[in-house]
């Protein structure tokens, strides 16, 4: 049993905050990870022999094995057909759990198949489903179908709301969100399973899914409040790597003698309450911003005391339009500051059992946003418990999806775009009928982002007024370093306006666009179209009447290995890169990252690459 | 009798009502000039950005969600449906279009693209760029425009960015610019806030349409000549560029930021342009938007080299006329026509003299429901009986009709009104009325024709806005004036030989003071609330008439002890309360809480039932009085009410709810939202 703690173990902790989308209050979650030992095996239970400790592994889009390299920190499934059906070949965790967070990265062969267990019981299948259209309830990420033995027919099976699968011998990132059943004392089921959110290489593949009972192949079809996870090891080859959790808690805080204080006026900070009068004061049942009759003019002093029934850390989680602050025991934890709601001020404080008191002050002296005021109190990976009512921190209501879908030809969608931290704005998206897209910046010449699924959402743009006026990517892909392919003078991030000159776009008679430059004497154009292997081809045609002599830059990455016959790995097995004639390519170094490049002072040039991904 | 007068002349304003004299049957608006509306696919979303009218009777619509449509048979001849054809897509907020050559040209907010269809399918298949627009990546720096000029060159202007102010954050945005067929640009004038519409007239002259904001106190027209600031800040922060033609600065502005009007601060800052013609807020329209010079040669109507000035929120189009004053141009707004059916942006002329119309309400809401649409508008041949045009003289105006005047009528000096008054100039958003004045009648010269009347008038006042005001007129066939009202911005009052007027020309006793407001009660004397009369302390401004605030407590009165109920309502964007019924008991103290979330003015009238239209039409009638009244008129049938909120401000009022159960009315009276900005105070036994 080797579930680490990491504080005792001096592993890093690492702090999550999960905000789903602006429904903070019943969603927010502040989750400190474990890691799994990856190491030895030690964190499961009888590993068949299939299953070894590793360095590294790799692989390529038509292999259907994957290498690997000894060292440790890698999970890895040298699957064999002996092992093929048989259940031993499974891998159950030594930790039990109930309600938990947990993210993963795999990495499949061409084919395989394997599958995360939450429990032993419920399925999210892994798949080598690049490239398949529509997914089905067996395809990556599906929550796989329940079993009827009589009958011989699967049901209830949740394919992924996307395909968000990549390559074979990509590294791809799973995260869920997981609530166990619950039982009540005499162990009759009182509420059900739920995958809450499930993540696949950060696209958003199903979201609070009731799970009726246990999906096919499960270790039991009797449900439990923990049992621990297993992963499926008898269909093929799989690795894995950064196993992380959180294991969720309830916990009690009864909340009682709580007051509240009202002060009417536009009150610059709390210090001003210092000489203001209270308008109104009395007993709270919770914390509540309609207790204030101008809402919008006011400051809310709440003082109350919770019963603490087991020592240790717990956040103090506060959220408001406006100004708040919060003392515990007298004591400061956040000081005052501004803030709107779907930015939480945290404290962590050390409770020992017992009653433990708190005051919390709300200001608010402007109307332009909403009012709102919450005050939540977790364990360390437990639940978090409101102190206010529903009513006192409101969801902010969706705004309709605008979706742009190309139909028989490409859709361009010319937008604001977010590349990595800058938002960028002179960006095109491109989608295909086919379903691989790309944002290319016209100010740069650059490739931003390539993905694959549903083009764009530019809800951002046309809702309302659309003020972050920025489109989005609706697939899964790879975002990339965004830098001009031709360099003159070194390999520079940014090109200024005046060296490299957008000359605009023509459109092919079946509509993809190719792009016009003007480099320093050199002229270039710039064409992408979908491979017939899941990825995307560019073309670059270059005019260098005068011979000079410039840089190609084909990828840039944090690492950039050779796989062979063209064929390049970059940021560490995150997507491919397939160059016609690799010939002339150089791996170099370039500010801390590595550039695949090669040189050339021909008159004419045309260069084909394609991502694959 | 004078509460039959008031209700025509209250009529007079809504909706432009006459009534023809031979046939008894009311003439309106739409009666002289009809709107067509284009039918739209429902698949569309023709949200109109822009509007290019081609020779060949084909319509190219530019949209905010970047597409062109070129509409086949947009006139639909005999009721043929039209025929839409997608000839570009993906472009970033297309807010201008216009066809040279065989190309069409866009601005969309990173670009001024010049578009082709090479290869004759009807699809534009080359896209250049002719001039690369700076940006933040703020959502409210657009690009307008291009208008061509008589040469071929290209005008555009951008917005300023909105940071809680206006800010030129991305290079010339709050600018015009002059840009050549081959991308060479020259900043023209800055100062320009949100210059959605702009006009290159039939001499190469360009006047822009300014919307209310920070340093604009209400919409107005601006000419612009290079080396002009027209008022907002924002775009100074590019003066220091080598290309600009002035070099004003932010800080320059600081020494007249106190309020004064902008024709006072004009007079320290020689780069700063005076409007030719203000467009008063609310009285007018409330965001002004396209502007057309009236090139048909008459085919439109009586109208011909005037103007005319669209406005999105209140979806109407106005009249502008324009004379040179001192070499400077100033003029006179009146109402022409309202009751589009969206927020109206696009103004072109079609092949046929009839005046297209484009429209969108996302994001600002307007008073035509549409989301969107596409409308033109038709002379019906009809000639109505208008003000036809206001000139200034040094001692008056003279205004001229379409149609010869009743002269006995038109000799009444009791029919005519004159008050000046003007705004502040200010970096904060908008401003009230102010320095607001009376200029007494002395003299009336009808011309022989009947076609026109000068006025002779007492203070006139240079750089301050006058409001012409006429009741009882009708014309020699009896036909009503259609609309009762203009405004005439006199920057120069000319010079020249004053009027000598003739004993029976003259101007005895004039009625004091001229009948400013349409709504004659709103001029009772107030009745002060006990509460307030008690406390002695200075409540009101001495001038404000206090119809608006006789049931405005802000309060709570010292015998209530505590409220018996406390009621919280706010707003919601798109002419919305966030409640649409709030319950009290009958004769309960009641305390309301008003929050003003949305981003316009609003005010909140509790009225008594089925009184909430009655109260926001006389509202919408007090004319110039209105913003100082807060649009509230003084009504038995108001029982309490808000002042007018700002966006973002809160006002909390104590009122007894009304001992009568039933269902009572709350509505917004601030011009144009009492239709749809309503909700219902259930009074509960």
């Amino acid at each position: 049993m080797t579930i680490y703690k990491p504080k005792h173990c001096g592993i890093a902790l690492q702090f999550l905050f999960f905000l789903f989308g602006l429904s903070v209050q019943a969603q927010s979650n502040f989750y400190e990870l474990s890691n799994l030992s990856l190491n030895d095996l030690s964190g499961f239970r009888s590993p068949a022999a299939c299953w070894q400790i590793v360095g590294e592994t790799s692989g390529s889009p038509e292999n259907k094995l994957l290498s690997s390299k000894p060292g440790n920190g890698v999970l890895f499934d040298n699957f064999s057909d002996k092992f093929r059906y048989k259940p031993e070949a499974d891998l159950y965790s030594q930790l039990e759990h109930g309600d938990m967070y947990l993210e993963l990265e795999f990495m499949l062969p061409q084919g395989s198949n394997s599958g995360i267990y939450l429990q032993s019981r419920y399925e999210i299948q892994l798949y080598d489903s690049w490239g398949v259209a529509r997914p089905k309830y067996q395809d990556a990420g599906a929550i796989y179908p329940r079993w009827i033995e009589a009958t011989q027919t699967n049901y209830e099976g949740h394919a992924p709301r996307v395909n968000a699968a990549l390559a074979p011998g990509l590294w791809q990132k799973l995260q869920v969100h997981f609530q166990a059943p619950q039982f009540d004392a005499q162990g009759r089921k009182i509420k059900p399973a739920v995958f809450s959110k499930i993540m696949l290489n950060g696209i958003t593949i199903h979201e609070n899914v009731i799970l009726l009972g246990v999906t096919r192949g499960a270790t039991s079809t009797e449900e439990v409040a923990k049992a621990p996870f297993r992963i499926q090891g008898d269909h093929g080859p799989v690795a894995f790597r950064n196993i992380k959790y959180a294991l969720l808690n309830e916990f009690e805080a009864p909340i009682k003698d709580l007051t509240y204080q009202y002060y009417e006026g536009q009150f610059e900070n709390f210090e001003a309450l210092a000489t203001a009068k209270v308008t109104r004061e009395g007993k709270a049942a919770a914390i509540d911003y309609t207790l204030a009759d101008n809402v919008n003019k006011m400051a809310l002093v709440f003082n109350g005391k919770i019963d603490i029934k087991e020592a240790g850390n717990y956040q103090w989680i506060l959220q408001r339009y406006g100004t708040a602050k919060l003392s515990v025991d007298g004591k400061e934890v956040l000081p005052s500051s501004w803030k709107w709601v779907g930015d939480p001020s945290i404290a962590t404080t050390n409770l020992s059992v017992g009653e433990h008191s708190f005051q919390v002050s709300y200001l608010k002296n402007f109307s332009w946003w909403p009012t709102a005021a919450g005050l939540s109190l977790q364990r360390t990976n437990g639940k978090p418990i409101a102190f206010h009512t529903r009513n006192s921190l409101p969801d902010p209501p969706p705004a309709p999806l605008i979706e742009v879908e190309p139909k028989q030809e490409p859709s361009l969608l010319r937008c604001f775009f977010q590349h990595v931290k800058k938002k960028k704005t002179q960006v095109i998206l491109v989608g295909d009928p086919k379903g691989t897209h790309y944002a290319y910046d016209l100010d740069q010449a650059a490739l931003l982002q390539v993905w694959r699924g549903d083009f764009a959402n530019a809800t951002d743009m046309w809702h309302e007024r659309g003020e972050p006026q920025t489109a989005s990517a609706m697939g899964v892909g790879q975002v990339l370093p965004g830098r001009c392919p031709l360099a003159l003078d070194g390999l520079t991030d940014t090109l200024d306006q005046n060296d490299l000159k957008y000359r605009g776009y023509q459109l092919s008679t079946d509509r993809y666009p190719t792009f016009n430059y003007q480099y320093k004497g050199i002229s270039f154009s710039e064409s992408f179209r979908p491979a017939n292997s899941p990825g995307l081809e560019r073309v670059t045609v270059v005019k260098n009447p005068t011979g000079k002599k410039f840089s190609y830059r084909l990828a840039q990455g944090n690492s950039i290995s050779i796989i062979g016959n063209g064929l390049y790995a970059i940021d560490g097995q995150h997507y491919y890169l397939r160059v016609n004639d690799p010939g002339n390519c150089k791996i170099v170094s370039n500010q801390g990252l590595q550039e695949l490049i090669f040189e050339s002072s021909q008159v004419e040039l045309k260069v084909a690459s394609t991502l694959i991904f | 009798m004078q509460s039959i007068k008031i209700f025509l002349s209250t009529l007079c304003i809504l909706s432009g009502l006459s009534i023809l004299a031979q046939s008894g049957k009311a003439l309106t608006e739409k009666d002289y000039y009809f709107l067509k509306t284009v039918a739209i696919p429902e698949d569309i979303k023709l949200e109109v950005g822009g509007l290019a009218p081609m020779a060949d009777g084909r319509l190219a619509v530019a949209t905010r969600r970047g597409q062109i449509w070129v509409i086949e048979n947009p006139y639909m001849i005999n009721g043929t449906q039209p025929h839409y054809e997608l000839y570009a897509e993906g472009l970033h907020e297309v807010l201008g279009l216009a066809y040279k050559d065989g190309s069409l040209y866009c601005t969309q907010r990173g670009e001024l693209t010049k578009m082709t269809d090479t290869d004759g399918d009807g699809r534009a298949d080359v896209f250049e760029p002719i001039y690369r627009f700076n940006l933040s990546g703020n959502y409210h720096e657009y690009a307008y425009g291009p208008v061509f000029d008589s040469n071929g060159d290209m005008y555009v202007t951008l917005n300023v960015a909105w940071v809680g102010y206006g800010d030129g954050l991305g290079k010339w945005h709050g600018w015009l610019l002059k840009i050549k067929p081959d991308g060479k640009m020259e900043p023209i004038a800055t100062g320009l806030r949100s210059p959605a519409g702009f006009w290159v007239n039939s001499k190469d002259e360009v006047f822009y349409a300014e919307n209310q904001g920070d340093w604009v106190g209400s919409g107005r027209v601006t000419h612009l000549e290079k080396g002009d600031f027209a008022g907002n800040a924002g775009g100074l922060n590019w003066t220091k560029e080598p290309e600009s033609p002035l070099r004003l600065t932010k800080a320059d502005l600081a020494k007249v930021d106190d309020g004064r009007p902008m024709y006072e601060a004009a007079k320290s800052i020689k780069e700063m342009k005076l409007p030719c013609v203000w467009f008063p807020h609310t009285l007018m329209g409330i965001s002004t938007s396209d502007i057309i010079e009236d090139n048909t040669g008459g085919a439109f109507g009586p109208f011909s080299g005037q103007y005319f000035v669209a406005d999105q929120g209140h979806s109407k189009v106005m009249r502008m006329t324009l004379e040179r004053v001192n070499g400077k141009y100033q003029g006179a707004c009146y109402p022409f026509r309202e009751g589009w059916a969206s927020g109206l942006l696009r103004l072109r002329w079609g092949t046929d003299a009839s005046m297209w119309g484009g429209m969108t309400s996302r994001g600002w809401a307007s008073t035509g429901k549409a989301e969107y649409a596409l409308q033109r508008l038709v002379w019906s041949g009809k000639t109505p009986f208008e003000m036809k045009n206001i000139s200034a003289r040094p001692d008056g105006f003279e205004i001229e009709f379409t149609l010869p005047v009743d002269k006995t009528l038109a000799k009444t000096a009791a029919n005519y009104g004159f008050t000046s008054f003007n705004y502040k100039y200010q970096h904060q958003y908008g401003s009230p009325i102010i320095n607001q004045g009376n200029c007494p009648l002395r003299g009336l010269i009808i011309s022989e024709d009947g076609l026109k009347v000068r006025v002779v008038l007492d203070s006139l006042r240079e750089g301050y806005i006058h409001e012409v005001k006429l009741k009882n007129f009708k014309a020699a066939d009896g036909t009503p004036l259609l609309h009762d009202f203009a405004y005439y911005t006199m920057n120069n009052i000319p010079v020249g030989e004053k009027a000598s007027l003739s004993a029976d020309q003259k101007v005895v006793a004039v009625a004091t003071p001229a009948p400013m407001n349409h709504d004659h009660m709103a001029m009772k004397t107030p009745e002060l609330p006990a509460a307030k009369a008690k406390k002695g302390k200075k409540e009101h401004k001495t001038s404000s008439p206090a119809g608006a605030l006789s049931k405005n407590l802000n309060e709570q009165p010292a015998s209530w002890g505590q409220p018996d109920q406390v009621l919280s309502l706010g707003t919601k964007p798109g002419l919305k309360f966030d409640l649409d019924l709030l319950t009290v008991k009958a004769g309960s103290k009641v305390k309301l809480v008003f929050n003003n979330n949305d981003d316009m003015q609003h005010n909140l009238v509790v009225t008594t039932p089925g009184m909430a239209n009655k109260v926001g039409e006389k509202g919408m009638a007090l004319g110039l009085k209105g913003p100082e009244l807060h649009y509230v008129p003084n009504l038995t049938e108001v029982l309490a009410n808000t002042k007018i909120l700002e966006p973002g401000t809160t006002e909390t009022i104590y009122f007894v709810a009304p001992s009568k159960p039933g269902d009572y009315q709350f509505v917004c009276t601030y011009p144009g939202h009492y239709l749809v900005m309503q909700g219902i105070l259930r009074v509960l036994p």
